[in-house]
């Protein structure tokens, strides 16, 4: 068994398409935690992940995977590995019965008990065809499958994406599950940050193929802020302190990346807690700096 | 492996079990004439046999084996659309282990499509009352062995990941082989025709057929001792190319 400290590492990571690079992402994700993977659509969320499960070639950096190189040992990690997307990747035609003979003939650690026991707690049918499943009953479905082989690390690609919430509750419970034996990580990209908030140990942050704001959640949330001022005030703040600022009639909401330093220099400004969904449009909009 | 194979054989049983269905049907017609010769209203009728024996097991053969591959035609593009073919990226299984799989899906169809066209020569020989005809199974054997093209499908589809796009390229692959193929079949008739004026005074029916056996019989040998290299090469080919568009796209 290979000792390791975190369960994804990523260095200098590099891919180019005509029009997009994923450039240099560098972050990891330490065992036994999950970590949120937030960008809007087009960010490289799910070009980066492509690229842990080998699916894209990388042009350069470097991957560890559970202590193991991607490419190298990409099957010895691919055993211990599951992904989940966003759409169940199975025909139609097919059903549970015919999942678990296809999985367990693939997994060397597939067990038949803990993917019907899933079934049997998010009381999904054996027999019915997957054509015939719901969005949700195909997500659960997914994740059964995924949970069934014994993973160290799962990777999930806007996994919970366009499930309802209560669907979607029920699904984080169960990743907490997961991560009560902590030698399971998740990595889980989405855009829907609120599911991450409840959730997520720590955050990457990646906007146009460039990681922004990488670490975990708890450090990220208190070191931004949403400062509040007037107009007037708002041409007193340093230029290096503001990541962007949204303008309106009345005055400027400016996110700071060190909302302690601030509150020390502004000593009048009213500065709000910024939540992981405020700070992923503040970055977003970094290069315009002033917008509304 | 044995679970991409399961997968496989699972998803084209319907179009296996139709395919059996039109089989059996189409053995037991062509059987029945055959017995109504002499045990049924044909009784007595000259000429049914000798119509209808030499083809029935051509037809046989060409149901099954046509009809046990066609299943597994589609299955790549369906693949994609339930974006199964992103999720085997995924799987804890060689590319060559991947791809070897549906090879052994196709090679256990043409086998069982193989068995079945040889068991329709023994039913149809039987009603007929005629022994087992040796050049009608090596005409079968023949046939299975060309049927091993049908194994472009993998790299086709793995590439062009629907089968009208697969279809219109093969076609344009093969026009210029059709195309030869015509002209070659009309130089070859035209001396058959005139082979059987120069050695039988005229070309009818009887007398082109005189001059056509031999060198059927030639050609039906020539092919039988190259079909095992024939397939091994085409195996070999497909393999290799469909190994090469897997790996392609990974981007």
């Amino acid at each position: 068994m290979n000792d390791y400290e975190n369960a994804i590492e990523i260095k200098e990571l590099t891919k180019r398409y005509d029009g997009f690079t994923l450039d240099k992402v560098s972050f990891s994700v330490p065992k036994g935690s999950i970590m949120g993977f937030i960008g809007q659509n087009g960010a490289g969320k799910t070009t980066t992940i492509n690229a842990l499960l080998n699916i894209v070639k990388k042009d350069e950096g470097e991957i560890r995977l559970l202590g193991l190189d991607s490419e190298k040992d990409e099957y010895e990690a691919k055993k211990q590995i599951a992904a989940v997307f966003d759409e169940l990747p199975f025909d139609d035609r097919l059903n549970a019965i015919a999942i678990d003979k296809i999985l367990r003939e693939i997994y060397e650690e597939w067990s038949t008990d803990t993917f019907f026991g899933y079934l049997d707690r998010f009381a999904l049918p054996r027999k019915k065809k997957f054509g015939k499943f719901s969005k949700g009953m195909k997500m659960k479905l997914q994740i059964a499958a995924a949970l069934s082989h014994n993973a160290k690390l799962l990777i999930m690609d806007e996994a919970t994406t366009g499930l309802d919430p209560v669907v979607r509750n029920e699904i984080l419970d169960i990743f907490l599950e997961y991560l009560q034996n902590e030698e399971n990580t998740i990595l889980m990209s989405s855009h829907i940050t609120s599911d991450l908030d409840k959730i997520a140990d720590c955050v990457t942050f990646i906007d146009k193929g460039r990681v922004l704001v990488s670490g975990f959640k708890d450090d990220i949330l208190d070191s931004h802020g949403i400062l509040k001022c007037t107009k007037d005030d708002y041409k007193d703040i340093a230029a290096e302190d503001i990541v962007s600022a949204r303008l309106n009639d009345f005055g400027a909401e400016i996110m700071v990346s060190d909302k302690a330093s601030c509150s020390r220099k502004y000593s009048g400004a009213v500065i709000d807690p910024a939540t992981l969904e405020d700070i992923m449009i503040f970055y977003v909009n970094r290069d315009k700096k002033e917008w509304r | 492996m044995k679970g991409l194979i399961y997968r496989e054989l699972y998803l084209i049983r319907k179009t296996t079990v139709i395919t059996l269905l039109v089989y059996f049907i189409f053995v037991a017609m062509m059987s029945l004439v055959c017995i109504s010769t002499y045990a049924g209203n044909l009784k007595g009728e000259t000429g049914v046999i000798e119509i209808f024996y030499p083809q029935a097991y051509f037809y046989a053969a060409c149901i099954a084996l046509v009809g046990m591959g066609y299943g597994h035609n589609d299955i790549i593009q369906k693949d994609y659309q339930s974006r199964w073919q992103l999720f085997s990226y995924t799987l804890p299984i060689s590319d060559r282990k991947l791809i070897a799989s549906k090879f052994i899906v196709r090679g256990i169809l043409l086998l069982a499509g193989l068995v079945l066209a040889l068991l329709a020569e023994v039913i149809i020989s039987a009603a007929a009352k005629m022994p087992v005809s040796a050049d009608h199974i090596k005409n079968i054997l023949i046939i299975g062995a060309v049927m091993t093209v049908g194994f472009s499908e993998i790299p086709l589809m793995l590439r062009f990941k629907n089968q009208n796009k697969g279809a219109a390229v093969t076609l344009l692959a093969l026009a210029p082989f059709m195309a030869a193929f015509v002209y070659f079949a009309w130089k070859f008739t035209k001396f058959c025709m005139s082979e059987a004026v120069r050695l039988y005074g005229e070309a009818t029916d009887e007398t082109m057929a005189k001059v056509f056996a031999p060198y059927c019989d030639k050609a039906r040998t020539i092919c039988f001792i190259a079909a095992p290299f024939f397939v091994v090469g085409v195996v070999a080919l497909f393999y290799v190319w469909s190994l090469k568009e897997y790996r392609r796209r990974r981007y």
